[in-house]
């Protein structure tokens, strides 16, 4: 099973992901864990500057890496009855 | 309305520079999550989804012009330009950054606003009727008793760690608007035989995953005895109310497990015991507080209208006519109506208004409105008292601002919590629904035709949109990752006080819209006329009628046809 690392950032609250650079805005740059035990490393690693880091599960979907559950989904895209998100992208996830 | 006093004031400021030290704290590293979390949620500050949202109370939901502009300030300069009026007659913002909290917060308090106690295990903001000191028939102006009750509670020190949150609201006349049959405590005013004003008491009522309609405590309290007994019945739930389970910690749980009776002998004991002694509001402040709530001069009405302060040309009398009959309500002062402003235009997000829209809605109420607004538990926002002679200038200025859709109790005038595309407790999406609904219904245009219609949405169990007392609520939970909305019929949050019924089981997104317009085909083909309202229909046929439509395999040896002539 595929996993990142995700919490939100304790100042702003805004949704990050942990990468290669440390916290990450974008879904997009998040490390990946494929092994259980280094991801369960990295969730007690790494919990300076966000609060609640947990993992979640994501998916290969056209070549692009999207959250396994629809909560992650919004979390990743942002309210889904806004024509625009905090990213800056149109986004809707589908009802 | 009530004004801060140098004692409130202070208090006011005193928190917000406290908690101002607290947020620094947190910022320099000082305070864990764990330590900062309970500080920042006694001032009203949650973490959601994508970021802070500061929930702030508007008391009773009254609130001025002044204060208005305060919040499309904070809207704007804090936060994203819009915030979210919500089902306690508050308001929250969505996209609040913590280290500028305190500063909004400061802002808030330069116009006698707050957000203590709208969050944690406290007795959170006290809610009343919308139309308060506007409509006829009230025995009192709930909203005296609302603001005593305020005062009493805001630090209690003996009340600020209960079992869990508490709600109380009140009600002046015999029209229940404030729900009060779900609240920890409903208070309704009314008077004894010899005229003497006192209050009916309901305990434990409440919505959530244990819903429960209010049990009568009291069927007179006086209203001297008012406080001390109010303070025995919390006193009693502190006391008994279940710490080791949180789903179970609520006082209506406490009156199921007790019975009513017992709960009631528990609380009357303490009652005579503490009564003589009992700390309730001096006389002076009891006296500065009715005062506050004295009506406007309604004599000050004109009988000609004021000219609006920008003219536009209407779109059409019609136009006008409908928001009228709909938005209108008639007040106790015939020259003056009630105004409803829906902000439920269709396809738009329920409860939430712009910057610009409550800047506008400050100057309608400043210049037409006697300075005074409310916020309705509904998610609309009110005009108490609006000279009859203005009602057109006043649509005019709500056209602009996009405020004047014709649409109040009705079906596309639908409550519905932030969901999962805000809460962190959500298990599935409200707004888009009610959205998605909004816009069917009003594609079909027959939302006037179908008649008064209340939809309630909730994004989970909590029940934040009351989907329990909703004619039609709809429910959204997760089902092995996918969303899925149940659906209940003839829920009745007013004085008919009914928990809605299950109707079968739930329907994917995809397929709920289909399913509210194939509930609603049901009533219009069976109704026996106009005036035989949805709610009226599901207590004459039950739900048997929808069950066959939307879950044929129901139908079994009684068709619609033949349930119709055994309950006609």
């Amino acid at each position: 099973m595929m996993q990142v690392l995700t919490a939100n950032q304790f100042q702003s609250g805004a949704v990050v992901y942990w990468g290669q650079q440390g916290w990450q805005r974008h879904l997009v740059d998040a490390e990946i864990f494929t092994d259980q035990d280094q991801a369960n490393q990295a969730l007690a690693q790494h919990q300076d500057q966000v609060v609640g880091a947990y993992l979640i599960a994501v998916e290969h979907v056209n070549g692009m890496i999207k959250p396994c559950h629809i909560r992650e989904m919004i979390r990743a895209q942002g309210p889904s009855h806004c024509e625009t998100n905090t990213k800056g992208g149109s986004i809707h996830v589908p009802l | 309305m009530y004004r801060y006093d140098d004692f409130d004031d202070a208090f006011v400021r005193q928190r917000v520079e406290a908690f101002r030290a607290q947020v620094q704290r947190r910022v320099d590293g000082v305070l864990t999550e764990d330590e900062f979390k309970p500080l920042r949620l006694q001032n009203g500050l949650y973490l959601q989804l994508h970021a802070y949202m500061l929930r702030v109370a508007i008391p009773y939901g009254t609130l001025n012009a002044k204060q208005m502009r305060q919040l499309a300030h904070i809207a704007e300069t804090y936060d994203r330009g819009f915030g979210h009026f919500t089902t306690r007659q508050n308001i929250q913002f969505n996209w609040i950054d913590l280290p500028r909290v305190a500063d909004a917060l400061a802002d808030l308090a330069d116009v006698e606003m707050h957000a203590i106690q709208t969050s944690g295990n406290c007795i959170r903001n006290v809610t009343a009727d919308h139309f308060a000191g506007a409509v006829a028939g009230e025995v009192q102006d709930p909203r005296i008793i609302a603001e005593m009750l305020r005062q009493w509670s805001t630090g209690h020190p003996e009340y600020a760690f209960l079992p869990r949150k508490f709600k109380i609201a009140v009600t002046g006349c015999d029209d229940d608007r404030a729900v009060v049959a779900f609240h920890d405590i409903g208070l309704k005013l009314l008077r004894d035989e010899t005229g003497q004003i006192g209050v009916k008491i309901y305990v434990g009522g409440g919505l959530g995953r244990t819903p429960r309609v209010g049990r009568v405590l009291q069927d007179f309290v006086p209203i001297d005895d008012l406080l001390p007994y109010i303070d025995q019945i919390i006193h009693v739930y502190n006391r008994y109310g279940r710490r080791d389970n949180k789903y179970k910690a609520r006082i209506k749980i406490l009156v199921d497990d007790m019975g009513i009776d017992a709960f009631r002998q528990e609380v009357d004991q303490g009652f005579a015991k503490t009564k003589a002694n009992h700390r309730s509001l001096p006389a002076a402040l009891n006296k500065a507080i009715t005062a506050a709530f004295s009506p406007p001069d309604f004599d000050q009405a004109p009988e000609t209208s004021q000219p609006p302060a920008e003219p536009i040309e209407l779109e059409n009398d019609i136009g006008f006519e409908h928001w009228q009959a709909t938005n209108t309500h008639a007040h106790r002062d015939h020259r003056h109506a009630i105004v409803s402003i829906s902000l439920k235009a269709h396809g738009a997000v329920p409860g939430d208004a712009t910057a610009d829209q409550m800047r506008a809605l400050a100057d309608l109420a400043e210049r037409y409105g006697y300075d005074e607004l409310r916020v309705s538990h509904e998610q609309n926002i009110i005009l108490p008292h609006i000279p009859k002679a203005n009602l057109r200038a006043v649509y005019q200025g709500l056209q602009k601002a996009g405020l004047a859709t014709a649409n109040i109790g009705l079906i596309s005038d639908i409550i519905a919590c932030p969901g999962m595309d805000y809460c962190g407790l959500a298990t599935a999406r409200s707004i888009p629904i009610a959205q998605q609904i909004a816009s069917r219904f009003h594609d079909l245009k027959t939302e006037h035709d179908i008649g008064p219609l209340k939809i309630k949405i909730s994004g989970c169990i909590n029940a934040c949109g009351h989907h329990h007392v909703g004619h039609i609520g709809i429910l959204g939970l997760d089902r092995a990752g996918v969303e899925n909305y149940q659906i209940t019929l003839g829920g009745d949050g007013t004085e008919g006080a009914t928990l809605g019924e299950r109707l079968g089981p739930g329907f994917p997104a995809d397929q709920l819209i289909d399913a509210i317009e194939t509930i609603v085909a049901v009533y219009l083909d069976g109704r026996r006329s106009a005036q035989e309202d949805f709610l009226s229909f599901i207590r004459r046929v039950g739900l048997l009628p929808f069950k066959i439509r939307l879950y044929p395999a129901a139908k079994k040896k009684t068709s619609a046809t033949d349930h119709y002539q055994q309950v006609s």
